[in-house]
């Protein structure tokens, strides 16, 4: 399914392939940032951080800062934000470095206009996932964040798989007190039993290794 | 002559050489001292027989006034104390009265085979003394002359002394081969009856018209009656003139005849010849010696041309050596040069072609882009309602295969160009350096670029094509010189640094000159921008491309003071 208004970036410094790519892309009706520049990139990225499903195809040469340098500083800053990197000559090698700074797709130009847009849409949907699950992980979080101290640790605790009784060993309580706590977590995280907790905290990443918040 | 004998100044030294026993000289003088003693009544005459080293002592003396001696003797003194022949004397025992004396080699007549000088060979010689002047040195002289080595080729040389009739006698007793005689006296004994002139031949006979006697020796004047310097002039004139006046008494033996001084320069020329008397001092060979008597500075001399010929051969050798050594090596380096301008040359077509490419390629890009989007837009449900839709759609069909083939066509010619394999090894970073900065080095001295270098020690090999390397950094070094060309020739100062920064071998070239403009930093990689009046703009992008080939970064920054610097980070092994 396309996504109907993705936020598609263009970056390149060659005014007519800009413009040229643009062109294509709103021909299936899709309409693009055309940029010039990684420092306008970012910029703009800090500005408005994508809430929509996008991505952005990249020009590896450019002057100042190359096309993975700039993919590198992006992981850097965590930012999901699939990037298709296009370049003018490409070979293996410079196609596994793509791969491996973490672009999405890589393309030679002049690229097949329908394997570009195809790719375009498999990082739109990525990227859709990804907003998800960032946006999931948030309201997660967000509940998370309601739990007192002892009850995030019984809840971590549970879905480590420890039982009451051996909850209420391990923090040196009573089953009852462990039990209330129970209770409170399941409330506050609006799950109706244990197994949607487990279900929920797999999802996100919880367990008593990495507790978010607590870093 | 009692009363006169009484005044020392009226008596009259008259020193003869005493060369035969004293009655035969006494008769022999008889005739000349009869006459001075005659024509010069006021005088006293004393003769003293003197051997030839007692007249020479009272000449030193100044003891004599007048000398009679043989030519040679009277030759040998004249080169110490002055004398003066008055007159000189004839031999008038034989008709005419001769002038001159000789000497005479004489055999037995049955000796047919004895001829020439050369005939004497390992034969017996006798004469009378060494020191005879007739009887001995002028044969001396003839057989030099001659060309006969008498020393080692006569068997014996023997002397028998005086008289010198003797010898006949040792001749016909078989006691020699051959003698010799003054000249005439053969005649004279003859004459005499005392001997048979038939019974001898002559060895080496010289011919002359007018001389009547046998000889073997060319001829010479004979004895010289001689004053000093100390002598009173009038008494010499008056003892001239007493000897000119008399005559000897006809076919009386050994009587003399005195006349008019001859030249004694012949014998001169004999004692000359014969290292005798003056020149006895005088060396046998004039050029040699005068090389024995300068011989220091000549061998200094010698030694001084031959330290100068031999500085001169050695300057040739090292002149020849060196010139050798610098056509090998510019031999060698124009080599090297041309291997790296053939590859450069290679490299920069790749280089040409990759601009070329990248530049028609986004066009191309842009073109595909267009018709492809044009075509969706023509697909569209409204499209379809223009006239001409499906030609336009084919059409833009057609317009992106052709670009496409173009581009192919660019990608396969730069595919080719790039087909290089290169050679990658393992590189000291500073050897490749150097080899750099040699290759610059001409340059560098022709625009009067100095280079400092600052490098760390313990530099960490690299991996790496060593021409492509040389190239990029040939490249940075011909840019920062290049920028410098402006500047003062103090100023032209080139700063090379190399350092390890992380896992990266980093090269810095900095240089003095006005750095890149506000464009020239956006464009410097473009292909075909350039600030060089003769440049393509291809030379950076080489290298750019060329150290991302050596996973390499290459940048060109301004300097914070003036200049710019250019680093290029290889990694390391």
């Amino acid at each position: 399914m396309p996504v109907s208004s993705p936020q598609i970036w263009i970056l390149d410094d060659e005014p007519q392939v800009r413009e040229s790519l643009d062109w294509l892309l709103q021909s299936v009706g899709w309409h693009a940032h055309l940029l010039d520049s990684p420092q306008a990139l970012l910029q703009a990225l800090a500005l408005a951080p994508p809430r929509e499903p996008g991505c952005l195809l990249l020009d590896v040469r450019m002057p100042g800062m190359s096309g993975l340098d700039l993919l590198g500083k992006l992981r850097k800053k965590a930012e999901i934000l699939p990037v298709i990197l296009l370049t003018g000559h490409g070979d293996v090698a410079m196609a596994v470095k793509a791969l491996k700074a973490g672009a999405f797709d890589f393309f030679e130009k002049p690229f097949n206009d329908q394997e570009l847009l195809d790719s375009i849409n498999r990082a739109l949907e990525l990227h859709q996932s990804l907003l998800e699950q960032k946006e999931k992980e948030k309201y997660w979080n967000l509940r998370l964040a309601h739990l007192t101290p002892r009850e995030r640790e019984v809840m971590f605790l549970l879905v480590d798989g420890l039982s009451s009784k051996q909850i209420a060993d391990r923090l040196v309580i009573s089953s009852k007190t462990v039990d209330v706590h129970r209770h409170q977590v399941m409330q506050k995280l609006a799950v109706r039993n244990l197994a949607e907790l487990i279900h929920l905290s797999y999802q996100l990443g919880w367990t008593v290794s990495v507790r978010p918040g607590e870093a | 002559m009692g009363l006169l004998a009484e005044n020392p100044s009226s008596r009259v030294h008259l020193g003869v050489l005493a060369w035969r026993d004293a009655p035969s000289l006494q008769q022999g003088w008889q005739t000349t001292l009869q006459a001075l003693e005659e024509q010069l009544p006021e005088y006293h005459l004393k003769v003293h027989w003197l051997d030839l080293q007692e007249l020479e002592q009272a000449i030193a003396g100044q003891e004599l006034d007048f000398v009679l001696t043989n030519p040679g003797h009277y030759v040998d003194l004249s080169s110490r104390y002055l004398l003066a022949p008055l007159a000189s004397l004839q031999n008038s025992s034989v008709d005419p009265p001769q002038q001159a004396i000789g000497s005479v080699v004489v055999t037995l007549s049955s000796r047919e085979e004895l001829n020439d000088w050369q005939d004497l060979r390992g034969q017996r010689l006798a004469a009378v003394s060494p020191d005879a002047f007739g009887g001995f040195q002028l044969v001396q002289d003839a057989l030099e002359q001659a060309d006969f080595p008498w020393q080692e080729e006569l068997a014996s040389l023997q002397f028998s002394g005086f008289p010198m009739e003797q010898l006949l006698g040792w001749l016909d007793a078989g006691r020699a081969d051959a003698v010799v005689l003054r000249s005439c006296l053969l005649e004279s004994l003859a004459e005499a009856g005392a001997v048979e002139l038939s019974a001898y031949r002559v060895v080496a006979e010289q011919k002359q018209a007018d001389y009547p006697c046998l000889h073997s020796s060319r001829l010479y004047p004979d004895w010289p009656f001689l004053r000093l310097g100390s002598t009173n002039p009038e008494l010499a004139r008056q003892v001239t003139l007493a000897l000119l006046s008399s005559h000897p008494q006809k076919g009386e033996v050994d009587s003399y005849q005195w006349t008019a001084p001859l030249s004694y320069q012949p014998v001169y020329e004999l004692f000359e010849r014969l290292r005798l008397g003056p020149f006895a001092d005088f060396p046998k060979n004039p050029v040699l010696a005068f090389v024995q008597q300068h011989r220091y500075w000549l061998l200094a001399a010698l030694l001084l041309v031959l330290a100068v010929f031999g500085h001169d051969l050695r300057a040739g050798y090292l002149i020849r050596k060196k010139t050798r050594e610098l056509k090998a090596a510019e031999i060698t380096a124009r080599q090297k040069q041309q291997e790296l301008v053939h590859l450069s040359r290679f490299a920069l077509m790749g280089e040409l072609t990759a601009g070329l490419a990248h530049e028609l390629n986004q066009p191309l890009t842009a073109i595909i882009n267009y018709a492809r989007g044009s075509e969706r837009y023509l697909q569209q449900p409204g499209a379809q309602q223009l006239p001409q839709a499906q030609q336009l759609q084919k059409a833009m069909g057609k317009i992106v295969r052709q670009a496409e083939q173009a581009a192919a066509t660019i990608k396969n010619l730069r595919s080719f160009l790039r087909k290089e394999s290169p050679e990658w090894q393992e590189l000291e970073p500073l050897t490749l350096m150097e080899e750099a900065l040699e290759f610059m080095e001409a340059h560098f001295r022709q625009e009067a670029v100095t280079v400092t270098r600052d490098y760390s020690s313990d530099l960490p090999r690299i991996r790496g094509n060593p021409v492509q390397l040389l190239q990029i950094l040939i490249n940075l070094l011909t840019n920062a010189s290049d920028a410098m060309q402006q500047l003062p020739v103090a100023q032209r100062q080139l700063e090379v640094t190399c350092k390890q920064v992380g896992h990266h071998l980093q090269i810095q070239i900095r240089d003095q000159g006005p750095g890149l403009t506000e464009e020239a930093e956006k464009l410097k990689f473009t292909p075909f921008f350039t600030t060089k009046k003769q440049g393509m703009g291809l030379g950076l992008g080489l290298s750019l491309s060329l150290t991302e080939a050596h996973q390499g970064q290459l940048s060109l920054h301004n300097t914070s003071s003036t200049g710019a610097v250019a680093t290029l980070k290889l990694p390391v092994t």
